[in-house]
């Protein structure tokens, strides 16, 4: 897991999760797209998810909820096998209690569709302080 | 003979509709987001892509206007799948349920609100989603037509039955059919449910003085 920087803007490795064909190809444009994101690899299932975590341990995670395993069993998964991946959820569910569950399986934020306004930009800025402490 | 092996209480023709409906909601939720939630959310994100190449700033504004229109529909789909059938009604329980209705759609109003109940007083789920779909449409009527600084929700466990109380502080209204509004018409919709389901529910409202929903619902499928 080493980061580059081009243009003084780091990057970072990235892998999408969801079983949506149509949300995981807009999620690996739009993050692959982002000048400070390398789209490391895409996913269609958490068990997907945490073997090209364990194989690549890219610096970020963005994970669907709702997938047939589950987000916050594709969570901890991840953690297992690469602690070091932020791993950012995406999800229909706005209520806290979801958002807690989420927290607690290690995801360091949670997404909602539909109120993500660049959510490119707010990913990075989380990777971002995540990786770069002070 | 274990537990496990016990036979579960025969459900009544009644619970077992109520299940019947519960489940094909659950269902339709189910469809809900991998279809249209999930449709929309694919939009929305290609809006985002399309915006970041657009340079002329008409299709940068229309662009977004688009994508704030893309966003409405998923937080519409969204309060949608909530209210068909909330997953942590078979999780956590009916008052638990409420609470996160509560904190979700109530508190941003800047209404006090409160939930009390027995989160392991335990519910055929039929009895609890449809407990839980009429206790939501009154809390919605205050919210909607009642303007109260606070309601509370009670739900009970009682001699076989699910009893759920709402309470708000609001304006009331004249319960009589005659000056029934249009808003109110969900009321009626109400009534009838709970009496298809050999329940009842009872409305105390004054003008001024804020209004009062009783619910009842039979439950005999009993674990707690």
């Amino acid at each position: 897991m080493t980061s580059q920087a081009v243009n003084d803007c780091v990057i970072y490795d990235v892998v999408v999760a969801d079983d949506d064909d149509n949300v995981r190809r807009a999620l690996a444009g739009l993050l692959g797209e982002h000048q400070g994101f390398a789209l490391a690899g895409q996913a269609a299932s958490g068990v997907e998810a945490a073997e090209i975590c364990s194989s690549l341990k890219p610096h970020a995670a963005l994970i669907d909820v709702m997938m047939p395993t589950g987000g916050c069993h594709a969570a901890a998964a991840i953690r297992k096998v690469s602690p070091a991946t932020i791993i950012a959820a995406f999800t229909a569910r706005a209520d806290r209690r979801t958002h807690d569950e989420l927290i607690g399986c290690g995801v360091a934020h949670v997404f909602v569709k539909g109120r993500s306004n660049d959510l490119a930009a707010s990913l990075y800025r989380l990777v971002h302080e995540r990786h770069q402490p002070g | 003979m274990t537990d496990s092996a016990l036979p579960k209480p025969l459900l009544t023709p009644v619970e077992a509709q109520l299940n019947l409906i519960a489940a094909e909601r659950d269902r339709i939720a189910g469809e809900l987001h991998d279809d249209s939630v999930q449709a929309m959310t694919a939009v929305s994100l290609q809006l985002q892509r399309l915006k970041a190449r657009a340079e002329d700033p008409e299709h940068i504004a229309l662009i977004q206007q688009t994508r704030d229109a893309a966003d409405q529909a998923i937080e519409r789909l969204r309060h949608m799948l909530f209210v068909l059938h909330p997953s942590s009604l078979e999780d956590d329980g009916l008052a638990v349920t409420l609470e996160i209705y509560m904190d979700t759609y109530v508190k941003p109003a800047g209404i006090a609100w409160s939930v009390q109940g027995d989160p392991q007083a335990s519910f055929p789920v039929g009895v609890a989603a449809l407990g839980f779909r009429l206790a939501r449409e009154a809390v919605s009527n205050a919210l909607r037509h009642a303007s109260p600084n606070t309601i509370s929700v009670k739900v009970a466990k009682a001699n076989s039955e699910l009893a759920i109380q709402i309470d708000d502080d609001g304006c009331g209204f004249e319960t009589g059919t005659r000056t029934l509004k249009v808003g109110h018409l969900g009321l009626k919709h109400s009534r009838a449910l709970a009496l298809a389901a050999r329940g009842s529910y009872q409305i105390t409202s004054t003008v001024g003085q804020g209004t009062t929903v009783e619910i009842s619902l039979p439950a005999l499928e009993s674990s707690s």
